[in-house]
């Protein structure tokens, strides 16, 4: 038995009300989505010394605590608290939204027929239904960030932008010691969040 | 017979369920669920607010199955925003997904592989309580520092993963990534 069998979208689809479930669940969408396009920033400026979690803080007037909190989950994020946080690493969100739509059609009823494949996105970016305008409301669903700084965008058009870190098989997170009686401890090459 | 045919078997006896993304996205992690989760995210739900607190919940775990990125504690006791950790005793490998506001809940589970994680119950964070007494600063927290009811949901768990999984052990690890792919550390 598998969860999520039932047309998740057929109530936003249908122009009826749609059920709290339904909004909670987007907006936890977004919310996470707005969380990892900081993190991915952050990760990714952090790893070239181009910041870090002291120069957020000391930018934004705040406790390194909050901006390490901020970091490590959505929480009660405002739009403000993204904008902020993106603009002290130089940068601002860029917005689009998918039409739910054509991305359930495109997906069809494949929620019941999942499986563990890795599936392309079914989400095309930027669609503008013009005859259904009231689908392009339902969610702010691509976010991309841009510099904000000239000069980094001229570095950037120059040369590709190298790929963000991605957590390696080899990577030097570990346990010290022998199993069970230690605990998690990161050498200096980790990719992290710590400093 | 291996781990993952006694997870098959139980979803087909519906004693646990596997997640699908609501909106048809990729499974990178599987979370398999029990009965007393799958009741928070299909429902039905006494109130409003109660729907709106499982479809955030629902968002979340969708988040962890999609494979994207996940914040893990490096500590037990510190990491307080993180969306993962490992409780103490780690040796006994319970693990808590914290999903945060409005009311905050705490799924609790094992690992039976890599990416393939047994969620078998929740709580509310609040009716877990706090420590004691702050001591953390003369000496490090440890579990008999916190109210029964988390050494309770420790030994649950425990319980429920032998009911289901007997001989097999969870997943041991050295490294965060015999946990989770697409992991980092705060």
């Amino acid at each position: 038995m598998t969860i999520s069998q039932t047309p998740f979208l057929s109530e936003i689809l249908s122009g009826d009300r749609i059920p709290e479930q339904k909004l909670g669940y987007f907006r936890a969408r977004l919310s996470n989505r707005m969380h990892d396009l900081i993190l991915s920033t952050f990760l990714e400026l952090e790893k070239r010394k181009d910041v870090s979690r002291a120069d957020i803080a000391r930018r934004l007037n705040r406790e390194p605590a909050q901006i390490s909190r901020w970091l490590g989950a959505p929480g009660n994020w405002t739009l403000d608290t993204v904008s902020d946080l993106l603009l002290s690493m130089g940068h601002e969100p860029m917005v689009s939204s998918v039409n739910l739509a054509i991305s359930q059609s495109s997906v069809g009823a494949v929620a019941g027929e999942q499986t563990q494949e890795r599936r392309e996105s079914p989400f095309v970016e930027n669609e503008l239904p013009l005859t259904k305008p009231m689908h392009t409301l339902a969610t702010v669903a691509t976010l991309h960030f841009r510099g904000g700084a000239r000069e980094r965008n001229a570095r950037a058009a120059a040369q590709p932008t190298p790929p963000l870190p991605q957590p390696q098989e080899d990577s030097p997170v570990h346990l010290s010691g022998t199993l069970p009686s230690t605990r998690w401890q990161r050498t200096e090459q980790t990719v992290g969040l710590g400093r | 017979m291996s781990i993952y045919t006694l997870i098959d078997h139980w979803v087909k006896e519906r004693k646990l369920f596997e997640v699908v993304p609501a909106l048809g996205g990729p499974i990178v992690r599987r979370m398999v669920i029990s009965e007393p989760i799958q009741r928070l995210i299909e429902g039905p739900w006494e109130t409003p607010e109660w729907a709106h607190r499982c479809g955030l919940l629902r968002g979340d775990i969708d988040w962890f199955v999609e494979g994207s990125r996940l914040t893990v504690a490096k500590h037990p006791y510190r990491g307080k925003t993180s969306r993962m950790l490992r409780l103490d005793p780690e040796v006994a490998e319970i693990w808590e997904l914290r999903f945060r506001d409005p009311e905050q809940i705490r799924i609790f589970g094992r690992f039976a592989d890599k990416d393939v994680f047994i969620a078998l119950l929740w709580e509310f964070r609040g009716d877990l309580g706090m420590p004691r007494r702050v001591i953390e600063k003369t000496r490090p927290l440890t579990p008999e520092d916190f109210p029964d009811v988390w050494r309770d949901a420790s030994i649950q768990c425990k319980t429920e993963w032998m009911n289901l999984f007997r001989p097999y052990e969870p997943t041991h690890g050295a490294d965060l990534h015999d946990y989770l792919s697409n992991a980092v550390f705060v």
